[in-house]
């Protein structure tokens, strides 16, 4: 009996504790996204030429861009896991102490990364094999050394959390039933999963080799550092994107697992584990590790048959998952008295978001198509749709549900339309501005634009004008949210005040 | 405590940055006269009216059109840096060929006292005196202040001397647009190569191939047979998985057996 009421008490110090660590990943997000993304703002200006008088040396461009865009990765990437995190507590018993660890080493790796900036470090968020090492005088070795400080801090903070999701799963199912095989043999499931179970199984497997992943490219890395030699930098590559693709795919599936358990939550409809969801998400374990050969059809000294590994991978990866996804959103609302506020919008829009960015990506993986737009605005394109108008609105739709969960406090119907409404046309008319470019062969990764890429340039102008309605949605999201946030935390202190 | 490894750390972030910054300038040699590429790549340079040394005039706009050029500005008198500067690019140019067939260099000189006779003996001077795909011209002063703005040249006389202040650089020029900005008076093979390169619109390699004596390849090709073989490098793109299987298993049967020492 005293165990029991232990246990009880355990598992209450760690749901407030989930709270409190759900609450500060919000708040790191509501702070770090608006800066991260401005800088990105920076390079579409840059590219439309207005400042280039101002800031006349281009290194801070390509500085911009690897900040941008390896914060942004990691944010979108850990502000998901705490949504996935927040959403299958409630089935499993997280311990708080090793995710505080994990958060802190997180904090390192993001300073050492801003520090890196300052740095003029900007070999790109993929950081291709050997760049970092052959700076030709733009950044130093020490930049790079810090680098990899931190990416090594990084690796190790995030394979905490990942080992122990998987440890708090193992603790409650074996690893068949935590992955669905029950639901594919004859007769009744037993026992049944809440899909955001599944979905975190799949996660945390798959975050675990792609971390190992990072540690193995790390090594090659630091033989270079300390031999002085090189190593082949077609085994880097692979390993960069084993890496980093399957992260950022994770990202979006941490959104979605979180989605499966939310989104029921507004539309009073379950969301229930079925055949087709066990298959999708099965096929996503197996192949998410092998669809970054996508990355690679460029390099011809990868066999044949490995482009095609990735090709049949990526469709297998994207289309069964989105399709039981897209088909479970689409049938939680239609014709449902769902409960529309800015948490629910968000994570509607998103899941959409990340089906349009989906067919653009399975587009680009098919080596006909990649063939044309590798190395052109196609790129960032399919990727800003499925992380902006994807993962960042299920991400902003995270927090917002969180700050009304805290604070009780629920945002007007009108703010609710104008922000989305700033971020659908905004965020939209950003990403399309890429897609004309990349679809005209205009190409990435220039912060000047050649003569015979003119039309990036019109098109970066206009960009710039959609990506002014994101931040003046962003900074009204921002307003509405920081609010209930404040609400949160004012009752926080109230509680533990009369406490 | 917390607040003591907080300022700390905030300590060793100032410190590591003015560190590699410090470094970072020490390497790439900044030094805030000398030209900046970004600021002009892509710069459609003004028309110019030229005469020759040998007393041809021409534009220059008629000359890039013909083919793509190296553009230096020097000046007759130049004691400093302009003859080591002509001599690196003369030796490159020898090595690398197809100067005159490819690619011409153009000797435009800003000091508005040169004449075309000063030039030729220049050129004498330089070893480079109607060598094939070299051209020294003095361009009329109205045209010239706008050309050096475009580039980004600049040039003060130096008291009590006949001699200018100025930068060593030169400037690759496709289409009349500058593809390319290489600044200083040494310029080896390598770099003219990859200026050449630039100026045909090839790619620029950033590193080295690599070689079969790379370690951790993951494939072996042979460029005569077509043929790819597995490496030992594959052994590391298969390890992540094979390990983290290791790991996923361990988790869940460790679980299971606390589950049970537990019932």
């Amino acid at each position: 009996m005293a165990e029991l009421a232990l246990g009880r008490q355990h598992a209450m110090a760690e749901s407030a504790g989930m709270r409190q660590f759900a609450w500060l990943w919000g708040g790191l997000f509501l702070v770090l996204f608006p800066l991260l993304g401005l800088l990105g703002v920076f390079m579409r200006m840059y590219q439309a030429g207005w400042l280039q008088e101002l800031v006349p040396d281009p290194q801070w461009f390509y500085a911009a861009m690897t900040l941008h865009g390896l914060g942004l990765v990691g944010l979108i990437y850990a502000a998901s896991f705490v949504a996935l995190l927040w959403a299958v507590s409630p089935h499993v018993q997280l311990q708080t102490r090793w995710l505080w660890i994990s958060t802190g080493l997180t904090a390192v790796g993001v300073v050492l990364l801003v520090v890196n900036f300052f740095n003029g470090f900007a070999p790109g968020w993929y950081f291709l094999y050997p760049l970092p090492f052959m700076p030709s005088g733009a950044w130093s070795g020490t930049a790079t050394d810090i680098f990899l400080a931190a990416v090594a801090v990084l690796g190790v903070a995030w394979v905490i959390w990942e080992l122990e999701l998987l440890r708090a799963i193992a603790a409650r199912y074996r690893l068949g039933v935590a992955l669905g095989w029950q639901y594919l043999r004859k007769g009744e499931p037993r026992p049944e999963i809440p899909p955001v179970v599944l979905v975190a199984t799949v996660c945390a497997i798959a975050g675990i080799v792609a971390l190992l992943a990072a540690v193995v490219m790390l090594v090659l890395m630091l033989v270079h550092r300390f031999s002085g030699s090189m190593v082949d930098p077609l085994v880097v590559k692979n390993l960069i994107f084993f890496f980093g693709h399957t992260l950022v795919n994770l990202a979006m599936y941490h959104g979605i697992g979180f989605l499966y358990s939310t989104l029921p939550k507004y539309s009073g409809q379950p969301w229930k584990t079925g055949i087709p969801l066990v298959v999708a998400w099965n096929l996503v374990l197996l192949l998410v590790l092998t669809a970054y050969f996508h990355h690679l059809y460029m390099d011809f000294a990868q066999p044949r048959w490995v482009n095609f590994v990735g090709q049949f991978a990526s469709y297998g990866i994207s289309i069964p998952a989105a399709v039981v996804t897209l088909l479970g959103t689409l049938s939680q609302v239609y014709r449902r008295p769902v409960r529309w506020t800015l948490a629910s919008s968000l994570m509607f829009w998103g899941t959409m978001g990340w089906a349009i960015g989906g067919v653009a990506a399975v587009l680009d993986s098919t080596v006909a198509f990649n063939f044309r737009f590798h190395n052109t605005l196609w790129v960032p394109a399919h990727f800003h749709t499925y992380l902006l108008a994807g993962i960042v609105f299920i991400t902003l739709g995270f927090v917002a549900h969180l700050a009304q969960e805290l604070s009780g406090k629920s945002e007007s119907a009108g703010m609710r339309r104008t922000i989305l409404a700033l971020l659908l046309i905004g965020g939209y008319g950003f990403v399309l501005m890429f897609y004309l470019s990349g679809a005209n062969g205009v190409p990435r990764r220039y912060a000047i634009y050649p003569p015979d890429a003119e039309l990036g340039v019109q098109l970066a102008r206009i960009a710039t004008f959609f990506v002014a309605l994101v931040v003046l949605g962003v900074l009204l999201y921002l307003v509405t949210v920081g609010k209930q946030w404040g609400a949160a935390l004012a009752g926080a202190q109230g509680s533990s005040a009369s406490d | 405590m917390g607040r003591g490894i907080g300022w700390g750390a905030g300590l060793l972030c100032i410190g590591l940055t003015i560190a590699s910054a410090q470094e970072r300038r020490h390497a790439a040699g900044v030094d805030p006269l000398m030209p900046q590429e970004g600021r002009v790549l892509y710069r459609l340079l003004p028309d110019a009216r030229l005469q020759s040394a040998d007393g041809a005039v021409q534009t220059l706009a008629a000359l890039w059109r013909e083919t793509p050029l190296l553009l230096v500005f020097a000046f007759s008198r130049c004691a400093g840096v302009c003859s080591p500067l002509l001599l690196q690019l003369k030796d490159a140019a020898e090595r690398v060929g197809g100067i005159g067939t490819e690619y011409r260099i153009l000797v435009v000189s800003f000091d508005s006292a040169d004449t075309p006779e000063q030039l030729a003996a220049f050129a004498r001077r330089s070893g480079v005196w109607q060598q094939q795909g070299w051209l020294f011209a003095t361009a009329e002063p109205d045209a010239l202040a706008p050309l050096l703005q475009t580039v980004g040249f600049w040039y003060s006389p130096v008291t009590g001397t006949d001699q200018y202040d100025h930068p060593a650089m030169v400037l690759g020029v496709r289409k009349g647009r500058i593809v390319r900005v290489h600044v200083g008076a040494l310029i080896r093979t390598m770099e003219l190569r990859a200026i050449l390169r630039e100026l045909r619109g090839d790619p620029v390699l950033a590193y080295p191939l690599p070689t079969a004596e790379m370690p951790f390849r993951c494939y072996g090709y042979n460029p005569e047979t077509g043929a790819f073989t597995l490496e030992w490098g594959i052994v590391l793109l298969l390890a992540p998985t094979l390990v983290g299987a290791v790991a996923v298993w361990l988790t869940f049967a460790q679980q299971r057996r606390r589950a049970e020492r537990c019932t």
